[in-house]
């Protein structure tokens, strides 16, 4: 499981950002304060991403940002401050992303998802006793090797990258099939359907929206 | 055309045409003197010579016949002419004429005049004449081509001067034109450079004049315009600072609220996750809340009007321990309020004064305050943990906050403080040593 270090000083957002990451199976770990993170990355702490607000106490973001870069950690600047030349010293100064307040977490999450493709990307991803390779495209439950079409494939990558989030059949058909798919939304129910019977995952159906994986 | 041309046309046209005229005058009038001389010199000389001739004439014998008349007069005439080189006489009788050394035929009638005559000119003055029975005519001629050309060379010559003089005076005022004028040039720069948005261009005109009056004017407007533009510049980069802060104190709670909402939306949550989750939200949206509260009392204060009134201190102190007490001991904070006098103001805004810098000691972790009431002033002292020199002269902006740790508050408080007070043309006191406490006091 992929670890995500966030740097947020306001509570409220604090435990938002973390019961999201849970949400979306990643490990996530916070700090209060610039001092707090420095003595966790000092102590010799190694994470995926950091996700780090800039206005904080003790050491503001832009000071960390060395930090995460000396040990080739990306860094995503969560801030309230949208205006040009705080983007631009934050940008230019190393970080992946700069996403200013207040921001919608399906993007935050696509956004980091984006990032750790690029500078970490899982191996595999577990859910329950269903194991996905990344790398070979191949999906096995209790050991056993299960045959995967392609978009089956990729419907099983959205679910267990959104775990406990409804999605809408139209999102599931944009991320999948594209927008320029023709076909009609069931096409996303016959391929969930085929999900379930090949991994047995509890992919339940949410009433007007889509569905949800659970775990 | 620009006004200097236009005053050096017009002044010189009229400089011209009067300096013309005097000069024509002059010289007309030397010339017409010197003509006048000149003939009367002729007439002179005619009517000496006439007289003469009457004089001999008259000792001769009266029975002498008409031609023997002639002939004496003749005579007479020939022998009283002078021989003189450019002086001619001419004795005529009726269509007859006697004598006449003159080269040219003479006209008639009497009077005088000067004439010229193939490059020469000469003087003429002619008289009838009587002697015996017969009316002659006398006629003198000289040759005053010498005086004439005199005169005339000298009349060019005072032309020529007059001409360099009306030179010299054009230019002269040319230079004076260009010299008064300049100030109005400088004036002109100087607006041009203020319409280009160089508010800081002074003019350096020295004159003592009307000009100089003007650009003393026109620096006063433009220091006037440079200090009201100042004025609205920096009124205009602190309405964004509050509106960036405004927007920052928004945001957090915003991101807060859409983020647990799409939570409890969308995924599935324990109970426990829900109830932390509407936790937040309730305490997000609360916040929302005092602040908009916070910003309607500042904006509202902007435009209030003060309902004075007479305030007894020690109802006052009731009233307000009434409220706070509560509050302190819910904290665990000790509270003493004295009173002494009374004071005028608006009780309601002093009340939230007083509140706000309540809660700023209670934020400031103190265990003791002390609120005094005296007809000068309110004084709020704690033992909290003060005030860092280096913040102490921003806590009164909107939005600051000197703990930028903590975020229970908005930076409101004491610029409210700060309006109330100057709403009661008064002074809002802060002092404070760091570890120590605050004593914050509004002077009325």
């Amino acid at each position: 499981m992929q670890r995500i270090f966030v740097v947020e000083d306001q509570e409220s957002i604090r435990k938002m950002l973390l019961l999201h990451l849970r949400l979306a199976g990643y490990e996530g770990t916070a700090a209060e304060d610039g001092g707090e993170a420095q003595q966790r990355l000092n102590a010799g702490e190694q994470f995926d991403l950091a996700l780090v607000d800039v206005m904080l106490p003790v050491l503001d973001g832009f000071g960390l940002l060395p930090l995460f870069r000396e040990r080739g950690i990306p860094v995503i600047f969560l801030t309230a401050r949208g205006d040009l030349e705080a983007k631009l010293e934050g940008l230019t100064g190393g970080a992946e992303d700069y996403i200013v307040k207040p921001f919608e977490m399906a993007e935050l999450l696509v956004r980091m998802e984006k990032v750790l493709l690029r500078t970490a990307p899982a191996q595999q991803i577990c859910v329950g006793d269903v194991v996905i390779d990344l790398v070979a495209r191949t999906v096995s439950v209790s050991g056993m090797l299960q045959d995967l079409r392609p978009m089956e494939f990729d419907l099983l990558l959205i679910f267990v990258r959104n775990r406990n989030v409804a999605l809408s059949r139209d999102r599931l058909l944009n991320e999948v099939w594209g927008l320029s798919y023709e076909g009609g939304t069931r096409t996303v129910d016959v391929h969930v359907a085929q999900l379930r019977k090949k991994t047995g995952l509890d992919i339940i159906s949410v009433p007007k929206i889509g569905y949800r994986l659970e775990v | 055309m620009k006004l200097k041309a236009k005053l050096l046309l017009g002044g010189c046209g009229i400089f011209i045409a009067a300096f013309a005229l005097c000069a024509g005058l002059l010289l007309w009038g030397s010339v017409s003197g010197v003509n006048a001389a000149l003939m009367d010199s002729a007439d002179a000389e005619r009517e000496m010579l006439q007289s003469h001739l009457q004089s001999s004439f008259a000792s001769a014998d009266e029975e002498l016949s008409l031609l023997a008349q002639r002939s004496r007069a003749a005579y007479i005439f020939r022998n009283l002419s002078p021989r003189e080189e450019d002086a001619w006489y001419v004795l005529s009788c009726g269509s007859d004429v006697i004598q006449n050394n003159f080269g040219f035929a003479i006209l008639e009638g009497s009077g005088s005049s000067i004439i010229s005559i193939a490059d020469e000119w000469y003087s003429i003055s002619c008289a009838d004449c009587e002697l015996g029975a017969q009316v002659y005519a006398v006629g003198v001629v000289r040759r005053v081509t010498g005086t004439i050309t005199t005169l005339w060379q000298r009349v060019l010559l005072s032309a020529a001067g007059c001409l360099i003089l009306l030179f010299c005076a054009i230019f002269a005022i040319g230079i004076l034109l260009r010299r008064t004028l300049r100030p109005i040039e400088a004036l002109q720069e100087g607006a041009r450079a203020i319409a280009d948005g160089d508010y800081g261009k002074r003019l350096s005109v020295q004159t003592r004049d009307e000009l100089g009056a003007l650009s003393e004017s026109f620096n006063a407007m433009a220091a006037a315009v440079q200090t009201h533009l100042e004025r609205v510049e920096t009124t205009a980069r602190e309405q964004a600072l509050l509106l960036r802060a405004l927007a920052h104190e928004i945001r957090t709670p915003v991101t807060a609220i859409s983020g647990y909402a799409h939570a409890l939306r969308h995924a599935r949550l324990s109970e426990e996750e829900q109830q932390e989750a509407a936790e937040f939200l309730e305490r997000e949206s609360l916040r929302l809340e005092r602040l908009t509260t916070k910003l309607t009392e500042l904006i509202t204060l902007e435009k209030a009007t003060l309902h004075s009134e007479m305030i007894a201190a020690e109802t006052f102190a009731l009233e307000l321990s009434q409220l706070l007490t509560p509050l302190a001991e819910q904290r665990g904070i000790l509270l003493d309020v004295t009173a002494q006098g009374e004071l005028t103001g608006d009780k309601d805004l002093l009340v939230s004064v007083l509140i706000n810098l309540f809660d700023n000691a209670c934020k400031a972790g103190a265990k003791e305050i002390h609120i005094s009431i005296a007809p000068d002033a309110l004084t709020v002292t704690d033992n909290g943990k003060g005030i860092p020199a280096a913040a102490l002269p921003h806590v009164t902006q909107v939005f600051y906050q000197a703990d930028t740790a903590r975020h229970e508050g908005f930076g409101l408080g004491l610029a409210l403080c700060q309006r109330i007070a100057a709403l009661h043309n008064g002074a809002l006191c802060i002092e404070s040593t760091e570890g120590q406490g605050t004593t914050v006091q509004l002077k009325i």
